[in-house]
């Protein structure tokens, strides 16, 4: 059962191929997809409700939600699996909602890989070619080329039940790109890799989307995966897009409570406004905790902000710091997580915290349960969020 | 990263001979296998090689006479009629069979387990019952005449039954299930995502058939096929009553022999010869759907 490492190492090293610049020249803003009003109901439950979004041309999105919050079926309707029920699909401009899925220049990697278990690899790669009546010579050297660009050289006439998971799902790459569709639509293809290998893909795919300048669809569930891969992430509760940015805006800024859960960990918390004046605003944690943050996202006429405060962005020190925005707290139980410590806070007697901090010695711990220290957090890193 | 073991790696490594309490578990096996398979064969073969005396008692004596008889242009002409009779109940059945059992098999759970009920309903009424249930439909004053000579689509009372025709109606009849059973199997495990993937990649629903869904459910059309053919070329009861005797089959020859003819060495050479042509033709197809795995 041993098999050679070249074979199971294609992630990590790739003879063929030259080395892709991590980032590439900027994104066109010309619209690769456009979804306007779409709307998919299910009988009387609705999974996906009027969803606007527009995907450019090369880009690598993401649409990241929990289960059944509508991530797949949108993924569904891109493929043409399912019909919206109301609402548009443009592809490059044409209305897209009603063509089957084999007429739709689009093609999918399955979760499960669905490599056909009776043909080979050559004749997996190759079955979208011939269904498009792509002549022999031509398929041939395509499918080489595919199996080339997915190092898998060589396994052409293999059968998929000789093949290993991540080799199966490099099949499942290479049967879809070399189609050369206009989007490559993603349903959690690294759901089924071991940790290691699953990274190891994650940064392959993003270097491969680079390289070939399709644009890519993504659907998981995993926050830290979109985080790794994506250009831009829609973030979707409930059947509807909660915040659509780039990956760093959505974890530094995120707009709902929603998000700044879903997206890493955040400390959630309710605040009363003070005072507002002109860019920053007063709001007060607890008695004596008052902070200040900025004002563009608190509605007008509101008393309560809810605030997001991401763990490590809380700086703990054992004086008093001379910056605004410090407070004092207790260290109620401290946790050892590998790379960073968590701190678990607690401040004015009720209100709870968690803290993340870097766990720089093996032989010391920095932080002890009973400690009590100094908080402090930039104002940036105070985000007011929507309550949703 | 070998979390995903080749399953032939897999199957090579665990097999081995069963050893002494291996052998024992099989032990109620191989004494049903014998005294209900073996034996009896082992009986027809040793008789197909003796005589038989005036009054039809077997006669133990070495003769290779009843094989050359087999020879005969009569009995090859029942042989190849036999065949033609049951190669078209496959291949009706065959044709019927399939989107029933595709239909059934891709049917959300609930729905498919009725269906499947229906297939099977048939089978808690005696087979004799039924065929004769099937002639006085078929009779030329039987319901099926009367409606059709109501809606004024025949003229005359229809004259179906002890025709070849009755007999095709009966034998398709009779193993149709023994299609449809096998081909649902395999047509309930298709993964639906190698549908999509298949329409996903350009092919629409008939080339997904042709390319993806038919060569997925191939190991249930084998076994439908065998199911069907073989006992439908053996058939003597549904030829009998539904043909008249008119159109005699090879099983009705060899019933004969052990019956009225009371010639069993010629009857067991007869189904000597078939269990060759059986296996002969069970290989053929194994190895052809093992290749296509």
């Amino acid at each position: 059962m041993s098999e050679p490492l070249s074979q199971l190492e294609w992630p990590f090293h790739s003879p063929t191929r030259p080395p892709v610049p991590a980032s590439s020249a900027p994104l066109s803003l010309e619209t690769m997809v456009e979804l306007r009003g779409v709307t998919k109901r299910f009988g009387t439950a609705t999974a996906v409700d009027a969803v606007d979004l527009q995907i450019r041309k090369g880009e690598f999105i993401t649409l990241l939600g929990p289960s059944g919050c509508g991530k797949t079926t949108i993924l569904r309707m891109l493929a043409g699996f399912e019909i919206p029920t109301s609402g548009q699909i443009l592809l490059e401009g044409q209305d897209v909602s009603g063509v089957p899925p084999y007429r739709r220049n689009v093609n999918q990697v399955f979760q499960s890989y669905a490599i056909f278990p009776h043909l080979s690899v050559a004749d997996n790669i190759a079955f979208g070619l011939k269904m498009r009546h792509v002549p022999r010579d031509e398929r041939e050297r395509r499918v080489n080329e595919a199996l080339d660009l997915v190092s898998l050289k060589g396994f052409g006439k293999r059968k998929p039940h000789e093949l290993s998971g991540g080799q199966r799902q490099r099949v499942a790459f290479a049967r879809a790109l070399v189609c050369q569709p206009k989007v490559l639509l993603l349903d959690e293809p690294f759901s089924a890799l071991d940790a290691k290998l699953r990274h190891a893909m994650q940064l392959e795919v993003k270097h491969l989307q680079r390289q070939l300048g399709i644009t890519f669809v993504f659907v998981t569930h995993d926050q830290e995966e979109a985080l790794i891969m994506s250009d831009r992430i829609a973030v979707i509760n409930h059947g509807k897009i909660d915040q659509l940015g780039e990956a760093t805006d959505i974890y530094h800024t995120p707009a709902s409570a929603f998000t700044a859960n879903f997206i890493g960990e955040a400390n959630l918390l309710s605040a009363d406004i003070v005072k507002k004046n002109g860019s920053s605003a007063q709001v007060r944690l607890a008695e004596d905790v008052e902070l200040t943050v900025r004002s563009s996202t608190i509605k007008e006429n509101s008393t309560q902000a809810l605030l997001s405060v991401r763990p490590e962005k809380i700086y703990i020190t054992r004086n008093k710091p001379m910056k605004e925005n410090a407070f004092k707290a207790v260290i109620e139980e401290e946790v050892f997580r590998g790379a960073m410590d968590e701190l678990r806070l607690k401040v004015a007697g009720k209100l709870e915290l968690m803290a993340m901090v870097a766990n720089e010695s093996a032989h010391e711990r920095a932080w002890h349960k009973g400690d009590i220290v100094y908080c402090a957090i930039h104002t940036d890193d105070v985000v007011v969020v929507e309550q949703r | 990263m070998t979390a995903i073991a080749d399953p032939r790696t897999a199957t090579a490594s665990t097999r081995r001979s069963p050893g002494a309490a291996g052998w024992l578990l099989l032990s109620p096996m191989l004494f049903w296998l014998g005294l209900f398979v073996v034996a009896p064969t082992a009986i027809l073969f040793v008789y197909s090689f003796c005589q038989r005396d005036e009054l039809g008692q077997v006669v133990f004596e070495f003769t290779w006479e009843n094989y050359a008889r087999i020879a005969d242009p009569v009995y090859l002409n029942i042989l190849l009629r036999s065949l033609w009779y049951a190669g078209l109940t496959t291949t009706i059945c065959l044709v019927v069979a399939y989107p029933v059992a595709y239909y059934i098999g891709r049917a959300p759970a609930q729905r498919r387990s009725w269906l499947l009920l229906l297939v099977m309903i048939p089978f808690w009424i005696s087979f004799l019952l039924r065929t004769y249930a099937w002639i006085s439909l078929l009779k030329a004053q039987g319901p099926v005449s009367a409606l059709l000579q109501w809606a004024q689509l025949i003229a005359q009372p229809l004259e179906i039954l002890y025709t070849p025709t009755a007999v095709m109606i009966g034998l398709v009849y009779t193993y149709l299930p023994f299609m449809i059973l096998p081909i649902f199997t395999s047509a309930e495990k298709i993964d639906n995502s190698y549908i999509e993937a298949s329409l996903d990649l350009g092919a629409g629903p008939w080339r997904t058939l042709a390319h993806v869904i038919i060569p997925l459910t191939k190991p249930g059309i084998f076994a439908g096929v065998l199911l069907v053919f073989v006992p439908s070329i053996g058939m003597f009861a549904v030829t009998d009553l539904m043909g008249g005797a008119r159109v005699p089959m090879i099983g009705n020859v060899i019933q004969n022999q052990f019956g009225q003819a009371r010639d069993w060495p010629f009857g067991a050479a007869l189904g000597i010869t078939f269990l060759v042509l059986f296996v002969i033709a069970f290989w053929f197809l194994h190895d052809r759907g093992e290749e296509r795995r």
